[in-house]
């Protein structure tokens, strides 16, 4: 972490994280680069992407940006690698794949100065196509929070590394990202809430457009559930106060749940994982919901997983209100993806 | 029209028209201001907003911009307004409520010095929506195109958006201007563009820009919208003469009256009737005597519509069409 000394006061700093996303990240940098608000430095960290990416971004960009290389870390590693040599007062993190509204900035900065006290600042985020079609996805909409833990927890609020800006004062007191999560961003938002951050609305038009690409959503779903299975056990770790620590429980046996009756687990792993959900929260999975469950993994005829029952098995789930807005949000809403770590 | 001598070489003019979309148009204007190519020059025709625009576009741009109020004249009348003050080689217009990709005008300027006889530079646009919830659209992709006339009058033909579009002052000279009585002004501007022999060149890659979807838009009033759209066409009619374009054209307009007719329930039963004796009329072809018949019999029999329409009935009208 830099110097208190060289912080330059009403600077922004973006940190992009690049992992073979050009030409994709061509849009990201230059939406960066050409926001309203001034002044603004932006660096692009690349996770040894293997594309086109640092001959291109060299070649079009030359030294309006600072271009760090470094072995792949996910979003995360990249975030603390940019993090590292940002100067500004404020930062923006923004994944390569991903549009910063182009007067993103300048209206998130206005909220800053409107109220001094404020950490960080969020606004809404809507999705967007690489490849024409049909659009089938959720945006979710953010509003102002009286209580951001709870909306962080249990409703669908939407808040997402490309919606905010952060204090540079607020990420030294959080930290660096957590580098060995799937789901980094929400560990880090949880974990700034637990700081003590104080979260401020931007209000109007979307700050920012994340794309949804072909593949993103279906093929990583599996691994997004277990990933914010991971988050929420985390946060268990260091919750302590109540009724947050029973929120988050509760959110956790959710999950664990939904996983236990998705498609893509054993039988054996589905038994295990519906156990661990009702010993998690035995309020929010009661005796019979565990023991139906427990009977629809075991049944030999496979209700679960066969395709044509699957409107009637998510009416029931919703019903029991077990399908979480936020995670169907947040597969949704997945950053790119990182690659095998050591 | 601006005289050639206005003309400044490079120039980018940005025309924006803005009708009661504050604070959204905030947005459009900044996504036009600060885009990566910099020669350029913005204009925001207000079509008499009676919202915030008219104090705080000027309070919070200045001189950055040059600010045009007049009486409401849609989007078409803004366009011309914009045009007519205009210096720019290169012309972008765009609707208060949509945003330009910030790289959007280097892109197509990059085409267009690649092959310098272009009029017309397109690309693909995104949808956006005002509002969270379930995303409910359907995005285009656009392809190069060898004949865009042909493409614009088949019957499964293509739209372009103007939000996507970038021109070269040539092709507006061509064309000339808007035309302010239509609804849908933007399908008769690029049906005479391509009628007039302006050139189409296609900019692949990263969307164009991102259009915004409203609740109570224009786009949502879906009646109005079939009736602009049908009034777009019979006005090409009128002056595309060329085959095969005219009989392409011809089945188009039988066929979305047909369709109109049978399979929406905008209507009551004696002007579908008239729609679909009019259908036939205009092309006998498409509307062969068989399919008029049916659709006849449909139309008049009590339920017969509902028939058409019923979604569960679906696959059985398809079974039907391909008996016929």
């Amino acid at each position: 972490v830099i110097e208190g000394s060289e912080v330059i006061p009403e600077l922004v700093s973006v940190v992009i994280c690049a992992w073979n996303n050009w030409p994709d990240l061509e849009m990201t940098i230059e939406s960066a680069l050409n926001q309203s608000y001034r002044p603004l430095e932006v660096i692009v960290v690349d996770n040894c992407s293997t594309d086109g990416t640092p001959e291109e971004v060299s070649c079009s960009f030359g030294c309006s940006v600072r271009y760090i290389r470094q072995p792949n870390r996910g979003d995360a590693g990249a975030y603390n690698t940019g993090f590292g040599v940002a100067r500004g007062e404020f930062v923006q993190f923004v994944d390569g794949d991903d549009v910063l509204a182009p007067n993103k900035i300048e209206k998130q900065v206005e909220v800053f100065r409107a109220g001094p006290q404020a950490d960080i600042v969020y606004g809404d985020v809507r999705m967007f196509q690489t490849r024409a079609g049909v659009a089938n996805w959720i945006d979710p909409s953010t509003k102002e929070e009286s209580d951001i833990w709870c909306a962080l927890i249990s409703s669908h609020v939407g808040i997402c590394a490309l919606g905010t800006l952060w204090r540079r004062r607020i990420i030294e007191k959080v930290g660096p990202w957590d580098e060995t999560l799937y789901v980094a961003d929400l560990d880090y938002l949880l974990r700034a809430a637990w700081a003590g951050c104080r979260f401020a609305h931007c209000p109007g038009g979307p700050m920012g457009f994340a794309r949804v690409r072909p593949g993103q959503m279906t093929a990583d779903q599996s691994a997004i559930a277990r990933g914010l299975e991971i988050v929420w056990e985390k946060a268990l770790g260091y919750v302590a106060r109540e009724p947050y620590r029973s929120l988050i429980a509760a959110e956790l046996a959710r999950q664990r749940f939904n996983r236990a009756l998705s498609r893509d687990i054993t039988k054996q792993e589905a038994l295990a994982t519906v156990k661990l959900a009702r010993a998690t929260s035995p309020e929010t999975v009661p005796a019979f919901v565990y023991i139906a469950a427990r009977a629809a993994i075991i049944l030999p005829v496979n209700l679960l997983r066969t395709e044509w029952l699957r409107p009637i098995r998510q009416w029931i789930l919703a019903k029991l209100t077990f399908d979480s807005p936020k995670s169907r949000a947040l597969i949704v809403r997945q950053p790119s993806i990182p690659g095998p770590r050591s | 029209v601006t005289a050639a001598d206005d003309m400044i070489p490079g120039l980018v003019s940005v025309v924006i028209c803005a009708y009661n979309n504050w604070p959204d148009v905030e947005m459009a204007i900044a996504s036009a201001l600060h885009q990566s190519y910099r020669s350029l020059e913005v204009i925001v025709v207000d079509n008499s907003s009676t919202d915030a625009t008219p104090e705080e576009v000027p309070r919070r741009f200045g001189t950055r911009l040059r600010y045009i109020r007049q009486p409401n004249r849609e989007c078409a009348g803004a366009y011309n307004s914009g045009f007519s003050i205009a210096h720019g080689e290169f012309i972008q217009f765009m609707d208060g409520d949509d945003v330009l990709a910030p790289n959007k005008i280097e892109k197509q300027l990059t085409i267009f010095r690649a092959n310098p006889g272009l009029d017309i530079v397109y690309g693909d646009v995104r949808t956006f929506q005002e509002t969270g919830g379930a995303a409910n659209w359907t995005d285009l992709a656009m392809v190069p195109e060898d004949d865009m006339l042909a493409k614009l009058t088949a019957p499964q033909g293509i739209w372009l958006n103007t939000l996507g579009v970038l021109f070269h002052r040539t092709a507006l000279n061509k064309v000339g201007a808007w035309d302010e009585c239509l609804y849908v002004e933007d399908a008769d501007y690029f049906l005479r563009a391509a009628w007039s022999g302006c050139r189409f060149g296609y900019c692949s890659g990263s969307p164009m820009g991102f259009r915004r979807l409203r609740p109570g838009q224009k786009m949502e009033n879906s009646s109005a919208m079939e009736r602009g759209i049908e009034a777009v066409w019979s006005k090409a009619i009128g002056y595309i003469t060329r085959e095969p374009y005219r009989s392409s054209l011809a089945a188009k307009i039988a066929d979305w009256r047909f369709h109109r007719a049978v399979f929406t329930d905008h209507l009551v039963t004696r002007e579908a009737l008239v729609d679909l004796a009019l259908a036939r009329a205009t092309s006998p072809v498409a509307i062969s005597a068989l399919r008029y018949s049916a659709a006849y019999v449909m139309v008049m029999l009590p339920g017969g519509r509902y028939l058409a329409q019923s979604q569960w009935l679906g696959p059985l009208r398809r079974i039907v069409a391909r008996l016929f």
